[in-house]
């Protein structure tokens, strides 16, 4: 299979070839000294177009063939740079058999008609013949630096060296003859090359077996040299592309096949010769894309690639049936090789097909042939399969690079300017500076809470915001108000009509007093009076009852007007109506005309029936009449009446609402207003919709104005209503298509927080998606703290919160110092709380740890930092609140703690690995803000931390213990306010995330995260070099002894390599153990035991202290996993040793 | 926008580096070399208190090891490299610190150098593709019963595979639609970029079992170097962008599924790039080239690219 893949194109010419060094093109120019099948003499060139991305092996031809009147001996394609107008794509030159150079256009040739003869070359493919040589032209090479030379060598040696600025008429240089000095001249020229670095060198190789060297500005040859062992005819050449003055020659001599390098500055015999080819060597190629590979071909039918600084075989290529004579590199495309073979075939090979040298022999197919072993892969990569230079990102911002340079270096010294070392690594960090200044006011005033600054931020938003938005902003504010309704119907520009009202209601006696002092018809007018009184100062005419029901059908009333309010103002025109009755009844006594309906009422009235009554006013059309009346006549009739007089004049807008405030149906009038006076709808809501349908009732005036198209209105709406996700909905929806810029997003998650924060909810879906993708955004520009107050904004906000914070707080869990919120206090209270989750087995009470203890426990608890949330919070939790009471800052005078002391993160640990370590985070502040809140979280924690400690056997209950820990440290020595209680709401969210991603997380133990310790000991620390002035009394005898063990160990290791490098291990490890301990940073249990494993080694008891060594695996291998190895390899070599 | 230097330091490594990748929290940097191995750095910290510890050192490669890939924690800390020799190597870490192998290709899986690797997204499993260049991908997944299947995409690119990508699990569009719709079946997508100057989006048929070509991308003028999809960040397109040795750098922009992918110039370096690197959120582009520069884009809102100047 390998081998029917070999080629990837291929054409059947027996030809030499020329790749364009720009464009995908292969000329071949029909080879002299083979005769084909047809015996036919003919030669052409041609131009075939390579298309790697057409998987054929066939090439198509570029276009027609130029038909050449004798064969080639080489073809070459001259360099981008002599491309003009005129010859867009280079020039070929083609050395022939009889001595003439061929120039072609190959423009010309490319597009021209393919016909089943070659063309004769007039049209211009064929630009001019140079008729200077009498012999085979084999050395023919245009110079890289100057296109427009084209040096050419034939027999006897002489060079010719041509201009080709204007093609068509090339000028001849002085030829360069050899010979002088007394060396014998070059003969035969087999190959010409100039030399890659300097541009006026060339060099010759000829079959007399002379090599020269020419220097064109001087005219004369430099050097030149022969093969001092042997006269061998020289077939090729090459220079060293990157080393000037080194150069490569091969032989086609059977007798010496080897290739010799030659340096020039030592003419006399070859630097290095490379010995593999068991035949003549008929071409060589140097590639230019990796200066360590070497391609040759030879008579021993091998296809070789060499790897030239190590002079081995690097790959070789498939054998054909016939002799190789050329092989070239293609000058664009890295890896593709041609090969001319004189089986009549030019072939392009990708270097990657070639095997190794040595590739063992496969497995026998079902035909008994063996089949080709498995590839195996070459010794050394090529250049251009290697990547100089890459970066990559990684979360948080960071960009990790190699073989960078600093753009300033590069404006400084320009492209040579010295290259970046390749083994090192960078790491960068963007900044931007604009999203953060936005938030920093918003998360102020979402993590202090209170009611009060969140209206405050309401205000400062409204104040600075576009139109829409400062609506917007405004009933965000109000619903923060403690009577929102009321501040709401303000808002909706009622104001003035409930402050009227309020007044009238004070006033309605008085109004009513004044108006029974009236005639009937100042009555009358009166009511109306009293009745605008209670409605705002821009009134439209109130019905009046008497008035109205007099011009009974009345067109309906203006619309847009302030409502009444109904039932004052019934009640208030009843009373005057009453009065004005009882008045003019007085007024007129004793006359009474009565009419025939009057009559009927007086006679129904004088009897008690009401209803009656009413039936007979109702009957004369006196409505109002009716219902002072039927008011009078209970509360039965009362309804009666009303809704009967209600339906009778629905069409009245106010009376409409009048209806539905009186049936409690506001639904309905939700449903049926006219959206163009939303505001007036949403004000009657205000003002009579149940809190408990305040909600919903908003919400179908919303969906109405959504639907409507009116998306704005309906959002306002949705803020009312409380509704969160319907509001992102919409704000989401606003914003323009497309990529969205951060500070958009930010402004919607501003309301989206706060209007969550006013409602009381849990964050919706909505919600807390719009969080992520926001924290999401912080965190790409590296503000994780940023990032995860943000996150925290959302507490409840599902699995897609949890997952991110829990991401970042891994990330910064080691070691990011402070800049957020947490800041020192966090800081300090990791470290001393650090030091709590130290206390394995230890009942030793918070006092009786002196200075070491604190800082102990921050190096104990780095491994377990990573360790599962769950463990971890629980802890503190469940002692905490006892501890609380009994611990002050400054019981015991925390030492300082370690520099570096474990800055970390606000965060909890992740979620992973059940090491058992406490959540630094949110404890101590709970301990100083809020006890109380430790009780809740207790709970879920007691599940968690068995589970989780069982996959490391450290059974002890440490919760009691790190929580007593805690209380010392607590950074009362470290700062004098305890957090704000804004510390709460950032507190919480660890909490639940944590406990869920702690039951739900499967317990990765098999792979723990690796947990770095914070602080690490410094890097080359062997225990020759650790600081051990600090260690404390009670720990020198440890010191001593793990020293002792060490030199014994190392003494014993000797020379042995292997046993030397274990001892170096341990070494560090055990440096690791004295360095802690030095910094007081182990915790008390172990000591303990440390101090009885080293007792029992000073009294040669080495069975013992392994004993220890294994009890301290068993328990205490979170804290001690680092050291414990080395301990334990010490200990083994020290009882092999015994 | 800027960028400054936190840190530089020596790796240790012996020869040419030729990868670097953060591990999923940011906290590991993986470093693989021309020298077999690969190293793995604890970079967490920033700037002066950060400390760069070598954690472990990986041999196991015979050949310069190309790429490594760090996969989604949640199936415990696996890292997957490639190498020159043939293979792909995918460690796993037992402990602290201590990696062992826990998968190597067989060697006829691929029969060249393996030169770019990528995990799929967790969604998908733990899954790992390949791009080699014996001119096919490969697609390696841990079966539910622990075991390895690896299945190939034959034939991919002429010449050789230079790069995989895969397509973010999430839908596109899930930001805008903030409901709580059931999330759409994750349809499983890649890109791959060839030595036929071509870039080839795949998709998985689950009907057949088969990965299918779906577009091809034609714009470089040479070998396709890398191919980086994007993060979409709920956004309904899809981004893809494509460097190559003619030193130009494309993004590919599909604005709804199954629709056409147009592409824009981004910029053309004057020197073939090598590698491109999205940020994780998906707005930002590292571009690293042959002149070791390393430049870093944002797209702007009008669709633009510019360069977010780099500082000492």
């Amino acid at each position: 299979m390998a081998y029917q893949q070999a080629y990837v194109k291929q054409v059947n010419r027996c030809a030499t070839v020329a790749f364009c060094p720009t464009s995908p093109y292969i000329a071949t120019g029909t080879m002299a000294g083979a005769i084909d099948l047809s015996f036919s003499t003919t030669a052409c060139l041609e131009v075939f177009k390579l298309d790697y991305a057409n998987p054929s092996t066939d090439m198509p031809l570029a276009g027609g063939a130029v038909a050449a009147n004798e064969r080639f001996h080489r073809l070459v394609w001259g360099p981008a740079g002599s491309d003009t107008k005129e010859t867009p794509h280079g020039i070929i030159a083609g050395g022939l058999v009889d001595g003439s150079v061929n120039l072609y256009n190959p423009a010309k040739i490319i597009g021209s008609p393919i016909g089943a003869e070659p063309s004769d070359g007039t049209s211009g493919a064929l630009i001019t013949k140079m008729q200077k040589h009498s012999g085979p032209v084999r050395g023919l090479a245009f110079n890289s630096f100057s296109p427009n030379l084209l040096a050419s060598g034939a027999e006897d040696g002489e060079l010719c060296i041509w201009d080709l600025v204007k093609p068509a008429t090339p000028s001849l240089y002085p030829g360069l003859k050899g010979g002088a000095g007394g060396q014998p001249g070059p003969g035969e020229v087999s190959y010409l090359a100039w030399n890659n670095k300097v541009q006026h060198i060339l060099a010759s190789s000829s079959l007399n077996g002379t090599t020269v060297v020419w220097d064109l500005k001087r005219q004369r040859p430099v050097i030149s040299f022969t093969d001092p062992n042997s006269r061998r005819r020289c077939s090729a050449m090459q220079w060293n592309p990157e080393v000037a003055t080194q150069l490569i020659v091969a032989s086609d001599d059977d007798r010496s096949p080897s290739l010799q390098i030659w340096d020039l500055r030592n003419s006399i015999s070859p630097a290095r010769e490379f010995v593999g080819h068991s035949k003549g060597v008929l071409a060589m190629a140097w590639s230019h894309a990796d200066p360590g590979m070497l391609l040759t071909c030879g008579k021993d039918n091998r296809t070789l690639c060499w790897d030239t600084n190590a002079g081995e075989i690097l790959a070789e290529l498939p054998a054909s049936s016939n002799w190789n004579f050329d092989v070239q590199w293609s000058c664009t495309t890295p890896g593709v090789l041609s090969t001319s073979s004189f089986d009549g075939r030019v072939g392009l090979y990708n270097l990657q097909q070639a095997a190794a040298p040595n590739a063992g022999g496969g497995a026998v197919d079902q035909y008994g042939v063996q089949q080709p072993g498995p590839k195996q892969p070459m010794k050394k990569a090529p250049a251009w399969m290697r990547r100089p230079c890459g970066a990559t990102f990684g979360f948080g911002g960071n960009l990790a690079g190699f073989g960078v340079r600093s753009a300033g270096a590069v404006e400084a010294g320009g492209a040579e300017a010295e290259k970046p070392s390749p083994t090192a690594l960078s790491i960068f960090r963007l900044h931007t500076a604009e999203e953060v200044a936005v938030s920093q006011e918003f998360e102020g005033a979402v993590t202090a809470g209170g009611s009060d600054s969140l209206k405050e931020f309401c205000e400062t938003k409204r104040s600075c915001a576009a139109k829409e938005d400062e609506e917007t902003w405004g009933f965000l504010g109000i619903l923060f108000e403690e009577d929102a309704r009321r501040e709401l119907l303000k808002h909706l520009d009622f104001g003035a009509a409930l402050d009227a009202k309020e007044i009238a209601a004070t006033n309605a006696a008085a109004a009513a007093a004044a108006a029974a002092a009236e005639s009937t018809a100042a009555a009358t007018a009166a009511a109306p009076d009293s009745a605008a009184a209670t409605a705002t100062a821009e009134a439209t005419p109130l019905v009046d009852g008497n008035a109205f029901f007099n011009n009974f059908p009345a067109p309906p009333p203006a619309p847009a007007e302030p409502i009444p309010e109904a039932p004052e103002l019934v009640a208030a025109r009843r009373k005057a109506a009453a009065k004005a009755a009882a008045k003019a009844a007085a007024e007129n006594e004793p006359t009474e005309i009565l009419d025939a309906s009057d009559a009927k009422v007086q006679r129904a009235l004088v009897v008690g029936d009401y209803r009656a009554a009413v039936a007979a006013c109702v009957a004369a059309g006196r409505h109002a009449d009716a219902l002072v009346l039927a008011s009078v006549g209970g509360a039965e009739l009362w309804e009666e009446t009303r809704a009967a007089h209600l339906e009778a004049n629905i069409n009245r807008p106010y009376l409409r609402v009048a209806s539905a405030v009186v049936s409690n149906d506001l639904g309905e009038l939700v449903k049926t207003r006219p959206l163009a006076k939303w505001r007036e709808t949403l004000a009657i809501l205000c003002t009579y919709a149940p809190a408990e349908e305040w909600g919903a009732l908003a919400g179908v005036l919303a969906g109405r104005l959504e639907s409507a198209g009116n998306g704005h209105a309906a959002s306002l709406c949705h803020i009312c209503a409380g509704d969160v996700d319907a509001a992102v909905t919409h704000w989401m929806g606003s914003l323009p298509a497309g990529k969205v810029a951060p500070s958009a997003i930010h402004g919607v998650l501003e309301k989206a927080v706060v209007l969550t924060r006013a409602t009381g909810q849990a964050s919706g879906t909505g919600l807390s998606s719009l969080a992520v993708s926001y924290a999401e955004m912080l965190i790409s520009e590296g503000q994780l703290s940023a990032a995860i107050s943000y996150l925290d904004m959302v507490p409840d906000g599902g699995d897609a919160v949890k997952d991110l914070r829990d991401r970042i707080t891994q990330q910064s869990a080691y070691g990011q110092t402070q800049q957020s919120a947490y800041g020192q206090t966090q800081q300090s209270a990791y470290s001393a709380y650090d030091s709590t989750a130290s206390a394995y087995g230890g009942s030793a009470s918070m006092g009786g740890y002196g200075a070491p203890a604190p800082a102990t426990g921050a190096y104990a608890a780095a491994p377990m930092m990573p360790g599962q949330p769950g463990s971890a919070v629980s802890a503190p939790q469940t002692t905490s609140v006892a501890a609380a009471p009994s611990f002050d800052p400054s019981a015991s005078a925390p030492p300082p703690p370690p520099p570096a002391a474990p800055a970390a993160a606000p965060a909890v640990p992740p979620s992973q690995q059940a090491y058992g370590a406490p959540a630094q985070s949110a404890t101590p502040q709970h301990y100083q803000t809020a006890p109380a809140q430790a009780p809740p979280q207790q709970a879920q924690y007691a599940a968690a931390p068995p589970s989780a400690h069982s996959a490391y056997g450290a059974q002890q209950p440490q919760q009691p213990q790190q929580a007593a820990y805690g209380q010392p440290q607590q950074p009362g020595a470290y700062q004098t306010t305890p957090p704000p209680a804004h510390f709460q709401p950032s507190m919480h969210s660890p909490m639940q995330p944590m406990q869920p991603a702690v039951a739900a997380a499967p317990v990765q133990a098999p792979a723990p995260p690796p947990a770095p310790v914070m602080p690490k000991p410094p890097a080359n620390l062997s225990m020759h070099n650790v600081e051990t002035d600090k260690v404390s009394p009670s720990h020198a005898s440890i010191v001593k002894s793990l020293t002792t063990l060490f030199k014994v160990c190392e003494g014993a290791a000797g020379a042995n390599p292997a046993r030397k490098k274990e001892v170096e291990d341990s070494s560090k490890r055990v440096a690791g153990l004295l360095w802690k301990l030095n910094r007081a940073d182990v915790s008390p249990s172990v000591c303990e035991k440390l101090t009885q494993l080293c007792a029992a080694l000073d009294g040669g008891d080495v069975a013992t202290a392994s004993q220890v060594q294994v009890a301290l695996t068993t328990h205490d291998w979170d804290e001690a996993s680092s050291w414990l190895s080395g301990l334990k390899r010490l200990l083994k070599m020290r009882s092999s040793i015994q | 926008m800027s960028i400054s230097t936190q840190a530089s330091f020596e790796s240790g490594h012996v020869d040419q580096i030729h990868d670097c990748q953060y591990d999923y929290y940011g906290r590991r940097v993986a470093t693989c070399s021309s020298d077999r191995t690969i190293k793995i750095f604890d970079v967490a910290g920033e700037s002066s208190a950060a400390q760069q510890t070598l954690i472990a050192t990986l041999t196991g490669h015979d050949g310069p090891v190309w790429m490594v890939a760090w996969a989604h924690p949640k199936y415990g800390n696996h890292l997957a490299s490639c190498s020159f020799d043939n293979k792909i190597i995918i460690w796993k870490e037992s402990e602290q610190g201590v990696f062992s192998q826990a998968y190597a290709s067989p060697t006829t899986l691929h029969e060249a150098s393996v030169n770019a690797i990528a995990w799929a997204p967790h969604e998908h499993g733990l899954v790992l593709a390949a791009a080699s260049s014996d001119g096919s991908a490969s697609v390696i997944a841990k079966r539910a019963d622990g075991s390895w299947d690896a299945s190939k995409i034959p034939g991919a690119h002429s010449i050789g595979c230079t790069g995989v990508s895969w397509a973010p699990a999430a839908p596109p569009g899930s930001l805008v639609a903030a409901g709580g719709n059931a999330p759409a079946p994750t349809v499983k997508r890649l890109v791959t970029g060839g030595c036929d100057n071509l870039a080839k989006v795949w998709r998985f048929d689950d009907a057949s079992n088969q990965w299918k070509e779906e577009h091809a991308l034609r714009a470089h003028g040479d070998w396709v170097r890398d191919v980086a999809w994007s993060a979409n960040m709920g956004l309904p397109m899809n981004t893809i962008a494509t460097c190559g040795q003619d030193g130009k750098v494309f993004i590919w922009t599909q604005n709804e599924p199954g629709g056409a992918w147009n592409h824009r110039l981004l910029n053309d370096f004057g020197a073939p790039v090598w590698r491109l690197s999205w940020s994780v959120m998906g707005n930002v582009l590292a571009v690293s080239d042959a002149n070791n520069l390393v430049t870093v884009w944002k797209e702007s809102v009008d669709g633009k690219w510019d360069q977010i100047s780099a500082t000492e």
